[in-house]
């Protein structure tokens, strides 16, 4: 690991202030699971690290205005623990509890998993399943960004330097609906996601009113299957519909063979994911 | 090129005030093996991802080797060192020799504390819970029946203490 400054701003202000004067000199630590490991790797090489762990502004999970809001710095594992995620965002308590393991869970955070932009982080597509949005902030102000909009690129957002992600916004619209998430790796622990999806289904009787399909590990950045959304509203929730949407999902994904998969084995997966989880989100068990 | 900022930490380590003096670009691992002496915590792959270097900070298991030195300041620190009470070994430890849940032994202070964390957190725990705790800790002599089993034991062996003493 390279020399570097190490800060640790007592507040968020003076967060803001010093990452607005080192901009991209700096790197932000929250849990550090990925940055230490790059850092070591020597593929990232920052001259300052701005510590954001300990900023209790950065810590919570509330629902507030009926949205459910979850701080950038709140711990996988407080995530995974929380009855309020558990009841009203299921699919995020799933995603949560099958991010690396125990220890590392203890360590990263919600936001880092985000930031970090590995196409397979586990956090991505329940959020974007719920239409979550991030609050970002920087000295000059702020803004709202949609998960959906954050990545860039594998490894590479479009959070500016001196940007930071305070806050993950889980729209109240979102947490009466049924969610689900499923992942595929080559264990259970430890492991990067194959292919990870994420569905939320809005029901009126037994036909679907809205719907999302997340998919992860198949594209460049964690992505939507439109087609597959479309496809399932309006149309009964069953399993024929279900069939028709994976398949369209497959069709959407834009997966890569590399050393954990190949692409085809990916694509075949999506279609095989979308399909149980949309099954399992309607309460029809893991359909086969 | 930048030089490394230097930072006075000070913690407590298996109960025990500690300082010293550590570089921005240091692991809590290096500070306990390297500065402090404490070579119980074993140094594995350095990514996060085997659990050999598994220590408690403020009672969770993490890994030490992904922890900026300077972020421990503070914190209480728990390692394989402080699990026995002087000559008196922790029941895990005694259930781990009783059962040969130890090959090469190498996992095994991190097994430990990962178990002790868990334990800490579910007195009596199922099979399964037990199995989902020590998940981020890799045994490459593939000794898991028996590191469950021992730990397993001790949580039953735990109770029956507690249970006496209450």
């Amino acid at each position: 690991m390279r020399p570097f400054v190490y800060l640790s701003p007592s507040s968020l202000d003076e967060c803001l202030k010093v990452l607005g004067e080192l901009k991209d000199k700096a790197k932000i630590i929250a849990g550090g699971t990925d940055l230490v490991v790059n850092m070591r790797a020597e593929t990232v090489n920052p001259e300052y690290v701005v510590d954001i762990e300990r900023l209790r502004e950065l810590r919570f999970i509330r629902i507030d205005d009926g949205n459910l809001r979850i701080g950038a710095a709140t711990k996988i594992a407080q995530i995974e623990g929380s009855e309020l995620v558990r009841q009203k965002a299921f699919a995020l308590y799933q995603a949560a509890s099958q991010v690396g393991a125990v220890q590392t869970r203890n360590l990263g955070t919600i936001a880092g998993n985000l930031a970090s932009a590995v196409p397979s982080a586990d956090m991505a597509p329940p959020l974007i399943a719920m239409d979550a949005e991030l609050v970002v902030m920087s000295s000059g102000g702020q803004r709202s960004l949609k998960v959906e909009d954050l990545f860039a690129g594998p490894k590479a957002t479009v959070l500016k330097p001196d940007e930071v992600i305070t806050e993950v916004v889980i729209p109240g619209t979102s947490l009466n609906d049924r969610t689900w998430f499923l992942k595929l790796g080559r264990r259970k622990a430890l492991t990067l996601a194959i292919v990870n999806v994420a569905v939320r289904l809005r029901m009126a009787e037994a036909v679907v009113r809205e719907a999302r399909v997340a998919l992860g590990a198949v594209a460049p950045v964690p992505m939507r299957s439109r087609s597959a959304e479309e496809w399932l509203v309006g149309r009964p929730a069953n399993a024929e519909n279900f069939r028709i949407a994976a398949e369209k999902a497959a069709a959407d994904s834009k997966p890569i063979t590399d050393f954990r998969a190949g692409a085809e084995y990916r694509r075949k997966m999506v279609k095989v994911l979308t399909k149980r989880a949309l099954s399992a989100c309607v309460g029809e068990g893991e359909m086969a | 090129m930048t030089e490394a900022s230097t930072h006075h930490i000070r913690f407590t380590l298996n109960g025990s005030e500690v300082s010293a003096d550590v570089k921005a670009n240091d692991t809590l691992l290096n500070v306990l093996r390297e500065q402090l002496g404490y070579t119980g915590t074993k140094r594995g792959c350095e990514t996060g991802e085997c659990g050999a270097c598994t220590v408690l900070v403020d009672g969770k298991a993490v890994n030490a080797c992904l922890i900026l030195a300077p972020k421990v300041d503070g914190r209480a620190i728990q390692t394989i060192e402080g699990l026995a009470k002087g000559a008196e070994l922790h029941p895990l430890q005694k259930a781990f020799i009783e059962e040969g849940a130890l090959q090469c032994g190498f996992c095994g202070p991190g097994m430990l504390m990962s178990a002790k964390a868990l334990l800490d957190e579910i007195p009596n725990p199922t099979e399964d819970q037990v199995r989902r705790g020590i998940s981020g800790n890799i045994c490459r002599c593939t000794g898991y029946a028996k590191i469950v089993k021992a730990i397993m034991k001790a949580s039953r062996q735990m109770a029956r203490v507690g249970g006496e003493g209450a």
